[in-house]
């Protein structure tokens, strides 16, 4: 990044929080308002490329290392494959819904699905798109 | 104002994705293929699918242009200079080929399927039973999460097997 503009600035240090809280609040209200798991995971995701555009190329590693978003993204699915599980325990049926009808709110079990999804979308997507920057950097070597 | 409305963002879009094609320089094509996406996803919103416009915007408009400029970064070489021309020739191929999207256009639209019987008793019972089934208010989730959850978790296998091949070929040493 050679020149700063406070264009790319504003677009990329203001701006990421209240993309990154927009996503939050699409995850977990999914199941109330538009939006949902795999909306507010690509949401996220943009969130999290954002400051990575805006700043020099040293400083990007220090912001979000890849190996811990690939380990939000597993984390992510194996939470989804347990809440499957937990179907299997509870009634018999994979992917089941393990609360019984008579729970008031009784939209946990979407709400915990759409967070899960939200999870391993936003982190995969994120490490791919910030793949995508540095390998325009370097596209000669690793 | 409904109607005015979804006429200029209809004729707006069909605008945007033309010029698209006409330019050399594929970079204004990306940015005019967003600017495309941002107003579908206008249209949808105006057409009362709020969950398909934020989809639209953030699938279509920032994903797509992000790895769209990645590739037209990576792949395309400088410009040839051999006319300082803006604008594509049009061969006789192109317009073939835009006959026939057209006329794929036109077929489909006239084999819609109609909006009586199967499709309505489903909206009708989604409506009366949705919220009591699944919990949520919002019947999208309810259908993608209560009803068909097991097709949400096979896409999500599909979306994974996606980003860890697109990883792969991504961070491997050359």
């Amino acid at each position: 990044m050679r020149t700063k503009t406070d264009m790319l600035d504003v677009a990329s240090r203001k701006l990421a929080p209240y993309v990154l809280l927009f996503g939050c609040y699409l995850i977990s209200y999914g199941h109330l308002s538009p939006g949902g798991g795999f909306q507010g995971g690509v949401i996220l995701a943009s969130g999290l490329i954002l400051p990575a555009l805006g700043c020099r190329k040293e400083r990007r590693e220090d912001l979000l290392s890849n190996y811990a978003l690939s380990i939000g993204e597993t984390v992510g699915f194996i939470f989804l494959f347990l809440l499957g599980i937990v179907g299997i325990a509870a009634t018999g049926t994979f992917l089941a819904d393990p609360f019984p009808a008579t729970v008031r709110p009784h939209a946990w079990f979407i709400f915990f699905l759409n967070l899960a999804i939200g999870l391993k979308v936003g982190a995969g997507i994120g490490l791919l798109g910030l793949l995508l920057i540095r390998e325009s950097e370097e596209p000669s070597y690793d | 104002m409904t109607e005015i409305v979804l006429t200029t963002l209809l004729w707006t879009v069909l605008i945007t994705g033309a010029l698209s094609l006409a330019f050399r320089d594929l970079f204004v094509s990306v940015i005019l293929l967003s600017i495309f996406s941002f107003l579908s996803a206008l249209l949808f919103y105006v057409s009362h699918a709020p969950d398909v416009a934020i989809t639209e915007a953030a699938v279509g408009a920032g994903m797509t242009t992000l790895i769209f400029v990645w590739a037209v970064q990576s792949c395309a070489g400088p410009l040839p200079e051999l006319e300082d021309r803006k604008y594509r020739h049009f061969k006789f191929e192109d317009l073939l080929d835009l006959l026939l999207v057209l006329l794929i256009g036109i077929s489909l639209f006239l084999f819609l399927p109609p909006l009586t019987g199967g499709p309505v008793s489903l909206r009708d019972y989604l409506l009366l039973k949705g919220y009591q089934e699944t919990g949520a208010v919002n019947l999208v989730s309810a259908v993608y999460l209560g009803y068909r959850a097991f097709d949400t978790f096979g896409e999500t296998i599909v979306l994974l097997c996606g980003v860890t091949g697109s990883i792969y070929f991504l961070s491997r040493t050359y």
